[in-house]
């Protein structure tokens, strides 16, 4: 088959009209996205060509060189053509880029040499993101990323639409993946947008607050303080100019922070969880139910003073968070918030937490500490007062002298909770059905002590599941009985399509009785 | 071997070459970043029925994450 044998009737006449096109049409971007995403390379050019004009203007001399005054129609034809070739290759890439929503599949068509046609599943869908950089912010246009299951790089970049047409046809693709019933009579119909409620907002003052407590600003502390007193010593003026680039460095990493994490809002749909947030660039994230694989909640030393909290998440289409803060930003939930807002996000992110008392669970999970009569016996016992955690048993103290009552785990009916950390809390639940697979690893100074770490694997992400020093009879349960309830827990989870299992339930999932949701969520 | 429900999408690329010659080059990804499956030199006609077929089997023996 040639591609171009795909059907394309419809696809000729430019733009398409926003929302209302029919099933399975060809559709085109937008007519302005390759020079959106190529204005460097043009820029580039022009700056090339009249960065030596603009030069001698400035000097007050003549426009152009008089050696090179007889080759400059050379010169300017030379620059027309590679000028007219950049500006062809982008209409041709417009005009060969194309895609399709039908029949449950996404199509992506690309390419006028090498040409590639990608096709994924609609019920695959990781997460959906609608991206506004700068300039195309200024131009209305939005780009659509879809999100498989893939390592990282997002299957389809459908850049750029016309944000509502953005907006509309991510309605249009949750509405087909959560297995919304369509309408017979209208078979092409365009998906209303889910209505959202939101949950909470990031005051801009807590972001600069969190940004200035941060672990980053403490190591700025000390490196400042640190080339004060080496300037000092050794009586050097010149030492500060080497602190330039580092000062700079610091602006251009915090900007980015507030930049990305400027007005963050959590939302909740029943397409699943809503994420904007951005100053310049804005983004919208959703994510589906059931798509979140880990979740970490943790807390450095210094938010304590406020108790301010960041919860980050594995999902399946965002990979590694990379050194290029696209990464990062798309994997953090909550960038920062208070206890309260922590529970209400994790009551989104598991509406059923399979524990009659969530809050307790939670806040043990937290903040908990073992206290000494739970610890005494060996193996420990779970005490009821702290969320059923069982610990790192008494006779491994000497491994981590601060951390043994602190370090453990506990299994809800749909999760696996682990705490660690005494300075830095971190609290990691990953729900049963998203384990992938788990490893019981144990050193030689562990097995002295006959303890093991627990290992848990899951998609690639900031969040690593690994249970610290657990005793080793614990250990090896816990690897049984977590196999089991994985198990158990993915027979439970029968199809892709998240409304069927709401309706398979009978109603939306078990509400859960926390004081802190102040507003009634729909769960679909 | 890559289990027809592990599938996430399906690629076909045509060079310039292939495509004179009436070839296509199918790719499956999954979601390991070490799948390296692909069936390169298919007929392109062979070529849209094995993504039409390979879709339809990942409907059938779908299995999430």
């Amino acid at each position: 088959m040639k591609p171009d044998a795909a059907p394309e009737a419809s696809a000729g006449a430019g733009a398409p009209d926003g929302g209302g096109a029919p099933d399975g049409a060809w559709l085109r971007v937008h007519p302005a996205s390759p020079f959106l995403r190529g204005w460097v390379v043009l820029a580039a050019i022009g700056f090339f060509f009249f960065r030596d004009s603009f030069e001698r203007m400035l000097q007050g001399g003549p426009l152009v060189d008089e050696r090179l005054a007889d080759r400059a129609p050379w010169l300017l034809l030379g620059g027309g053509i590679v000028l007219l070739l950049t500006v062809l290759g982008y209409i041709l890439s417009w005009f060969f880029t194309r895609y399709q929503v039908a029949e449950g599949y996404v199509r992506l068509n690309t390419g006028f040499v090498f040409k590639q046609q990608r096709q994924a599943r609609l019920d695959r869908v990781q997460a959906i993101d609608v991206v506004q950089p700068l300039l195309a912010r200024v131009f209305g246009l939005a780009e659509l990323k879809f999100e498989v299951a893939d390592a990282g790089e997002s299957a389809m970049r459908l850049a750029y639409l016309r944000m509502d047409e953005a907006r509309q046809l991510r309605a249009t693709i949750l509405a087909r993946a959560a297995g919304v019933p369509q309408d017979p009579a209208r078979p092409g119909a365009a998906a209303a947008e889910a209505p959202e409620d939101s949950v909470l907002t990031v005051p801009p003052g807590r972001l600069v607050g969190s940004l200035v407590l941060s672990e980053q600003s403490v190591f700025v502390v000390l490196g400042g303080a640190a080339s004060v007193v080496l300037s000092a010593l050794t009586e050097n003026r010149s030492f500060y100019l080497f602190l330039i680039p580092a000062v700079l460095g610091m602006v251009a990493a915090y900007w980015n922070s507030v930049n990305r994490g400027y007005n963050f809002t959590a939302a909740v749909s029943p397409d699943g969880i809503r994420l904007r947030y951005g100053l310049l660039d804005t983004q919208a994230q959703t994510l589906p139910p059931g798509r979140i694989q880990a979740l970490r909640v943790s807390q450095p030393p210094l938010w304590r003073i406020f108790g301010w909290y960041r919860i980050q998440i594995n999902v399946a289409g965002y990979g590694a968070a990379g050194g290029n803060g696209e990464g990062s930003s798309r994997t953090t939930l909550l960038p920062v918030g208070t206890f309260p807002e922590v529970l209400a996000v994790l009551s989104l992110v598991l509406p059923d937490p399979g524990t009659p008392d969530p809050v307790r669970v939670f806040t043990a999970g937290i903040h908990g500490l073992a206290g000494p009569a739970a610890v005494a016996a060996d193996p420990p016992v779970p005490a009821r007062d702290d969320g059923g955690f069982v610990t790192t048993p008494r006779r491994a103290r000497l491994l981590a002298p601060l951390g043994w009552r602190r370090n453990g785990f506990t299994a809800t009916d749909t999760a696996l909770l682990i705490r660690s950390g005494r300075w830095w809390r971190n609290l990691v639940v990953v729900p049963h059905q998203r384990t992938q697979s788990m490893a019981l690893e144990q050193g030689p100074l562990a097995r002295r002590f006959r303890v093991a770490d627990l290992v848990l694997h899951t998609t690639a992400g900031p969040v690593s599941p690994r249970l610290i020093q657990a005793g080793l009879d614990e250990g090896r349960a816990l690897l049984d009985a977590q196999a089991a309830r994985a198990r158990a827990a993915r027979q439970r989870q029968t199809s892709e399509h998240w409304l069927d299992q709401v309706r398979a339930l009978g109603a939306g999932p078990a509400p859960t009785d926390e004081p802190n949701r102040q507003d009634e969520q729909q769960h679909g | 071997m890559v289990p027809y429900g592990r599938m996430q999408y399906v690629d076909i690329g045509a060079g310039p070459v292939e495509r004179g010659l009436g070839l296509c080059t199918l790719k499956l990804h999954t979601a390991s970043a070490g799948t390296n499956a692909q069936i390169p030199g298919l007929p392109a006609a062979e070529g849209a029925r094995l993504r039409e077929q390979l879709s339809a089997r990942g409907e059938a023996r779908l299995a999430g994450l």
